[in-house]
């Protein structure tokens, strides 16, 4: 029985249909990218499964156990927003202790976690002293610090620059394998998807549904900017030119009726 | 920085002081005792111990009331901003309460609970309660849900999400309505002891105006003014400096 079982049937705003029949299914320890258009729904999707929002048909299951009933987070539940959503009135280090069981007596680990991040010299630091990439960094520090089994990322490393941005993949790749939590990463960059997931799920334009679950067929570790990223990346793209508007086959290429 | 603000605020209030000595010299007259004169009869005063004896009976009303209406006020106005059929049906209430002169609930107070302590305490908190409740309203309805989102996402236990994510949002508007709060309680609870008390500062502004005793009425208003100038920097504006440094970080 898989880890992560999401069946969506029908996911709405208004008259506005989002999501429709759009499922798949993950065990614990995979990494898996969403990747599709902007505002096709994957933010929607996420929050669906983080739990936060129960308004939709169909199911989800954690370990067996159904989500979807009563508007609860998973435990153990690590995420990163689109935005980095710490608390402004608290410090870095007091926003990461905030999501510990116990923040007077793991105090140590927070510390260290944003360490890691390389945040060591501003854990007094009050969010808004902190630029957009040291604030994303403190958000992933926060969703570390939970000892996460699932990891819902919303584009978490959008508009950093290369060397801060390659240094969080490397953060999060090691934390993954260390711990193997499950890791739904949604980006629309086709290549951070293929250097760090083992499957990427592609959506489809809305209502989105998954169009291709695409196993990543390279062997870790990879370079982002590394050829074998750049082929794999041209070799998708030949079979299916239009996969980032999320369509497989290319408009002209349809041949219908 | 700091110690410039503070010139600035003690040259204006001698500036006020000042104005005062000035008119009161030209009037000359003992409907305008001068400065120096009020000062004296506030010593005189405090030397017998009757104005530190009401003054502290005054603020313990105040105290007490101001603590009660700022609950229940909070408790009302963060519901209403959070349940929109709550706030639809308590609105006209609101709106009702906002506008009934004070006089007449605390006349209504002494009438059905007696010349208590009590109806006393009452009267005052009932006059507070709908303007608390009215600005925490606007607090809780500009509650950022998505940092909410965050809290129930990492599942934080109801506490911590309620003093370190939720009323964090609420305290410019809890500080907002403490002040005007404090402005308002203490000019009922003066009427309130005027009307039915024994003691407080209030009374004793009754029984020296019965006396036309100006400097006496003089004296009160001034150990009063003070005790409001040392709670606003003293309290007030320490606790909102802490409560938002976050901000000019």
């Amino acid at each position: 029985m898989p880890d992560l079982e999401v069946r969506i049937d029908e996911k709405r705003f208004g008259d506005a249909v989002i999501l429709r029949d759009l499922t798949f299914s993950a065990q614990c320890g995979e990494f898996l990218a969403l990747v599709g258009p902007s505002g096709v729904g994957k933010s929607t999707l996420l929050n669906l499964i983080a739990g936060l929002d129960p308004l939709f048909d169909g199911s989800i299951h954690w370990h067996g156990a159904p989500l979807h009933r009563h508007a609860h987070s998973p435990e153990r539940l690590g995420m990163m927003f689109q935005e980095p959503r710490l608390m402004p009135w608290l410090s870095a280090l007091d926003n990461v202790r905030l999501v510990l069981a116990d923040p007077a007596a793991e105090s140590e680990r927070a510390r260290t976690l944003l360490q890691e991040v390389g945040l060591g010299h501003a854990l007094d630091a009050w969010p808004n002293q902190l630029s957009g990439g040291m604030q994303r960094r403190v958000a992933l520090a926060r969703a570390f610090a939970v000892d996460p089994r699932l990891l819902l990322m919303d584009e978490p490393f959008v508009s950093l620059d290369m060397p801060t941005g390659n240094r969080l993949r490397e953060s999060l790749l090691a934390l993954w394998q260390r711990d193997r939590p499950l890791v739904l990463f949604v980006t629309h960059d086709l290549r951070e998807a293929l250097a760090l997931a083992d499957r990427v799920l592609f959506l489809s334009e809305p209502p989105a549904r998954i169009m291709l679950d695409y196993v990543v067929p390279l062997e870790r570790p990879r370079n982002l900017e590394g050829t074998a990223i750049a082929k794999l990346q041209e070799r998708l793209f030949s079979r299916h030119p239009s996969l980032l508007s999320g369509a497989l086959e290319a408009p002209s290429v349809r041949h219908d009726t | 920085m700091r110690s410039r603000q503070w010139l600035l605020r003690g040259a204006s209030l001698l500036g006020l002081v000042l104005v005062w000595a000035i008119a009161a010299w030209i009037a000359a007259a003992p409907m305008l005792p001068a400065p120096q004169q009020v000062l004296a009869s506030a010593w005189q005063h405090s030397l017998s111990g009757e104005l530190p004896y009401h003054l502290s009976t005054t603020l313990a009303r105040v105290l007490v009331s101001f603590l009660l209406a700022m609950s229940i006020g909070t408790a009302i106005g963060i519901a209403m901003g959070r349940y929109r059929r709550l706030d639809i049906a308590l609105d006209g209430a609101l709106v009702l309460g906002l506008n009934i002169p004070a006089l007449v609930t605390i006349i209504l107070c002494y009438i059905w609970f007696g010349l208590t302590e009590v109806a006393a305490v009452i009267a005052v908190s009932v006059n507070k309660i709908p303007t608390v409740a009215v600005t925490v309203r606007e607090g809780a309805r500009a509650v950022d849900l998505r940092l909410l989102a965050v809290a129930q996402a990492y599942r934080l236990p109801p506490w911590r999400k309620l003093w370190k994510v939720y009323l964090p949002q609420l305290y410019p508007y809890l500080m907002a309505a403490a002040r005007g709060g404090l402005a308002l309680i203490w000019k009922i609870v003066l009427v309130v002891e005027l009307l039915g008390r024994s003691n407080g500062v209030g009374f004793q502004l009754h029984s020296y105006y019965q006396f036309f005793d100006i400097t006496s009425i003089l004296a009160y208003t001034l150990a009063f003014a003070a005790v409001v100038l040392l709670v606003e920097a003293l309290i007030m504006r320490p606790l909102e400096n802490r409560l938002t440094r976050w901000r000019d970080a």
